[in-house]
């Protein structure tokens, strides 16, 4: 397993937060939320393309949205792997917050 | 319930991220970005929403091109792979197509050179958009027309730069040639008078002596680089005294630049103008006299079309005791139309260029390169077939119609590409002998500027768009289904027959008319040649020599000599030549006509001995020729030819008086038929022979044919023997006679190359596509052989197809060629009428040319073995 980068980490803690699966508009809301800045569609399917690849996240449509002409929505979910990988990433910032508070280097 | 209109984004923005969607086909862009504006629009409103949905568009976008540009670039390397291996594959459609594309590019690239050579004249002057050259409207001796002359009297130069403030400097100038020396050293060239504000008007630049100074003084010369270094070598020839013409002594007081090859003034020196006057030459000081050519620097802020209107003071003020025969008026023509804009101005000085030819090059570089283009596009399109299964499986794993254009457009500029290479070194080889064609200054390093750059671009882009345009549309608009099923022949072969025939005949319209034009001009250049000029010229050698060069100070020694050699027919001493009469005198003769006298405006002269008219054989008609039994003749004798009789409206001619300040008493005593000492492009004008034994400086010597070399050089002996600091110089008179002709001969050349090149094109698409159809229909050949068809039928079938575009061509292309070719020779008062035989040999040779190329393949097709096609069947 790999070490996320602090995007794909901020997306896959994201999609955590939002019961695991998520369409792309909540997802974009929560992480404006999170880090207090605007981030482009662009750059989200980017790195969902990119986990993707790597199986941390699936899509899928959704059914159509139920009014009349409602198309479907993709909803990406993340795999057990993308948690697993997840999981590994935050205890690697405790390892390095723990020795750093070794230090006294507080955050 | 559809959903709320309040709530679309922006119709433009929604446009561009559906384009988007294509390539991010897995996420629901579209309905994202909605649900956000929605959300942020109840939140903060229309033009919030607004401003982040277009923020966030134009954000994706960089990223979305650079997603395109990498699949672009990744389809390019498949498609020019596979443009490689069917190039590989099809070698003889390769070739055809390759040589084809390089051959029309590398004519458009000379013809380019060459045009831009020819508009770039006189360009390098700093103000040349400011400098004009006066030009003299007179009545001729027929008086209903005028002729413009370029020519003007010399004081026209400085009453204007007196008289008219808009003129900042005007400069008056007049050939001059001859001999200059320097000690020991002699050298011919040609130069001219020029006066002190020469060097305002035009930007030849001093490399040595003052500007201001240098052309001010009488006696003083200005050299140019080249002239100077062959007298002084390294020395610093200012100061220093030359001899010109074993006569005057000029001091040098400046060097001057070499005059670029894109001049169309050429001199090797300058000799100061105010020579003509300290050496007490009144003619520098008439109105009537005209000899010298004007140029005026305006200032910037005058149009010359309305400066032009105030020489209408001039011709008031100093044209007052005109006639109304003689009437004149000027007007301007500005410098950079002098090369290519002068050719209904009568200056014999200067061999021009003509805008018309400029335009002819241009329209040939463009139609060999459409027959070239459409040679891709049918051979493109015929050879289909051979690319279905390309097509369809392309087709079938998803590629869409726009993908396939990329493929065939990238396909044929890639051979555009290709053939510019190898055009590139045709032109690198054929250059000098082009540019010796043309007769121009040509060089390769001329080519690779930003602005040809820029063009062979551009030409590259839109003979590979062209070219490909037609076959990728044709090619990728097939049914998948048809493909597949190996339908397609029968559907939609008969669509694109009906634009390949369309092609095939625009190319042969092209051949046609070009054809035409070459026999038309051949035709003219030999009925000029051969025509019945009205004197010898054959054998017939020509030295110039001053008689200042000649030690005893007398023509007679040297032609009494000369007659001593037995190869030597004839000898005679004359101011000119039969060629290049008018050159000399313009003069105003009055003759005597029932009492009353008839001012004949100007007419042309020559002093001649008692031999000349018999050595060129020039045919007396009526009267006698000088005879040295008349002492009369001497000073009262005048022969006139018939048009001179003819404008006088003479009935009987010999004894009438004629009358010219230096010929008190003239009387004619001869008339000569007419002789064309004009070009044939003018009328023949009056002229006449006055009697002047020592008159000079032209001695002209009839030889024997045999052993012309020996004779030569017994001639130079005798020259040598009898001059001082003279280079012996000899022409032959049919040589400078075709001089004459050199703009004809270069255009005869030049279409004569072209048009071969033309055909060679458009037989090879021909071939290509005969060879083609003989390919594709194999089998019907077989089993119409099985069934009784002769090898004729067979060749007619496939010919007739063929033989039917190129009559239709000729019905098209003949009267285009007629109206052309018609108007090319208005231009020539004696010229070749278009006859019934002109048309049937272009007509013929089209056909023959046609049947040649053609018949290769259909003789191949009609004699196989309908075995060997029926074999597998």
């Amino acid at each position: 397993m790999g070490i996320l980068t602090l995007r794909e980490e901020i997306i896959l803690s994201v999609l955590v937060m939002l019961n695991g699966s998520s369409g792309g508009a909540p997802i974009r809301r929560k992480i404006i939320e999170l880090m207090g800045k605007e981030i482009v569609y662009g750059t989200l399917y980017n790195l969902m393309e990119y986990l993707m690849r790597k199986g941390y996240v699936t899509a899928h449509k959704s059914d159509p949205v139920p009014v009349q002409g409602g198309r479907s929505k993709t909803i990406y979910s993340i795999t057990k792997a993308g948690r697993l990988a997840l999981k590994e990433t935050l205890a690697l910032h405790e390892t390095i917050r723990g020795q750093l508070k070794d230090l006294e280097f507080e955050v | 319930m559809p959903p709320r209109k309040v709530f679309q984004i922006p119709a433009l923005a929604k446009l561009i991220l559906k384009r988007m969607s294509l390539y991010y086909e897995r996420h629901s862009i579209i309905e994202d970005f909605e649900e956000t504006y929605k959300e942020i629009r109840k939140a903060e409103g229309v033009l919030r929403a607004n401003t982040w949905c277009w923020k966030s568009v134009i954000r994706s976008v960089s990223g979305y091109i650079g997603l395109i540009l990498l699949w672009r670039i990744i389809m390019l390397k498949n498609y020019l792979k596979s443009a490689l291996r069917i190039l590989k594959k099809h070698k003889a459609y390769s070739f055809i197509n390759i040589i084809g594309l390089s051959i029309g590019m590398a004519c458009f690239t000379l013809l380019m050179l060459y045009v831009k050579y020819e508009l770039s004249f006189d360009n390098f002057h700093e103000n040349s958009n400011r400098i004009y050259r006066t030009i003299m409207d007179l009545h001729t001796w027929n008086s209903s027309d005028l002729t413009e002359w370029a020519i003007t009297s010399a004081m026209l130069a400085p009453t204007l730069m007196e008289e008219f403030p808009e003129v900042e400097y005007a400069t008056r100038l007049r050939n001059s040639m001859g001999q200059l020396r320097y000690k020991e050293k002699n050298f011919n060239g040609t130069g001219k008078y020029g006066d002190e504000n020469f060097l305002n008007v035009f930007s030849f630049k001093l490399i040595e002596g003052d500007k201001k100074r240098a052309l001010v003084e009488p006696f003083t010369i200005v050299l140019s680089e080249k002239f100077a270094e062959k007298f002084f070598g390294n020395d610093h020839p200012i100061g220093k005294v030359m001899t010109f013409i074993n006569k005057q002594e000029y001091t040098v007081t400046g060097i001057i630049e070499n005059v670029p090859y894109n001049s169309h003034l050429q001199f090797d020196y300058i000799l100061s103008f105010s020579t003509l006057k300290a050496m007490g030459i009144s003619h520098i000081e008439r109105w009537t006299d005209i000899n010298f050519s004007t140029y005026l620097l305006l200032n910037s802020r005058v149009s010359y079309k309305e400066f032009e209107k105030k020489f209408e003071l001039i011709v008031e003020k100093y044209h007052k005791s005109d006639s109304e025969a003689t009437k004149r008026s000027y007007f301007l023509q500005p410098l950079k139309d002098i090369h290519l804009k002068s050719h209904y101005i009568s200056d014999k000085a200067y061999n021009n260029g003509d805008i018309r030819h400029i335009y002819l090059m241009i329209s040939i570089a463009i139609g060999i390169l459409l027959i070239a283009c459409f040679n891709y596009m049918n051979l493109a399109t015929a050879c289909a077939a051979r690319r279905f299964k390309e097509i369809g499986i392309r087709k079938t794993i998803g590629a869409q119609q726009s993908q396939l254009i990329h493929q065939f457009l990238s396909e044929s500029v890639l051979l555009a590409v290709l053939s510019l290479t190898i055009s590139l070194s045709v032109v690198c080889i054929f250059l000098p002998s082009f540019s010796a064609i043309v007769d121009a200054n040509l060089d390769f390093n001329r080519l690779f500027n930003w602005e040809n750059v820029f063009i062979l671009f551009g030409v590259i882009l839109s003979v590979g768009l062209l070219s490909g345009s037609y076959p990728a549309y044709f090619l990728s608009s097939f049914r998948l289904m048809n493909i597949l099923k190996n339908t397609l022949k029968s559907t939609t072969s008969r669509n694109p027959f009906k634009l390949r025939n369309i092609f095939v005949v625009f190319q042969f319209s092209i051949s046609i008319v070009l054809i035409l034009s070459v026999i038309v001009v051949q035709k003219q250049l030999i009925y000029i040649k051969n025509n019945d000029i009205g004197f010898d010229r054959k054998n017939i050698a020509v030295v110039t020599v001053p008689r200042d060069n000649i030690k005893e100070g007398k023509y007679g020694v040297i032609k009494e000599e000369l007659l001593q050699n037995p190869s030597i027919k004839s000898v005679s001493v004359s101011s000119v030549t039969p060629v290049a009469i008018g050159n000399e005198d313009y003069a105003v003769i009055e003759t005597e006509n029932a009492g009353k006298s008839l001012k004949i405006p100007h007419s042309c002269r020559a002093y001649v001995d008692y031999d000349y008219l018999d050595l060129f054989n020039i045919k007396i008609l009526q009267g006698r020729n000088f005879s040295p039994f008349f002492m009369t003749d001497k000073d009262q004798g005048v022969i006139v030819n018939e048009t001179f009789v003819k404008v006088a409206g003479l009935k009987n001619p010999i004894g009438k008086k004629l009358i010219r300040p230096d010929i008190k008493n003239g009387t004619i005593i001869g008339v000569v038929k007419d002789f064309h000492f004009v070009s044939f492009k003018e009328k023949i004008e009056p002229m006449f022979f006055t009697l002047a034994t020592e008159g000079g400086p032209r001695i002209s010597i009839k030889i024997s044919s045999g052993n012309i070399k020996q004779t030569l050089n017994d001639i130079e002996t005798v020259f040598l023997k009898h001059s001082n600091n003279f280079i012996f110089n000899l022409d032959f008179l049919d040589k400078t006679f075709n001089n004459l002709y050199r703009s004809e001969e270069k255009l005869g050349n030049i279409l004569i190359a072209f048009t071969i090149i033309t055909i060679i094109i458009a037989c090879l698409g021909l071939f290509g596509l005969i060879s083609f159809m003989a390919e594709r229909r194999t089998k019907e050949i077989g089993i119409r052989k099985v069934v009784g068809a002769s090898i004729s039928n067979i060749m007619t079938l496939l010919v007739k197809e063929f033989l039917i575009l190129v009559c239709i061509s000729i019905v098209i292309a003949l009267p285009f060629a007629i109206y052309v070719m018609t108007k090319w020779l208005e231009d020539y008062v004696y010229r070749i009428n278009f006859s019934a035989g002109i048309l049937l040999m272009s007509v013929l040779i089209a056909l023959s040319i046609t049947l040649f190329t053609v018949s290769f393949q259909t003789v191949k097709a009609a004699t196989a073995n309908p075995v060997d096609s029926l074999r597998y069947e």
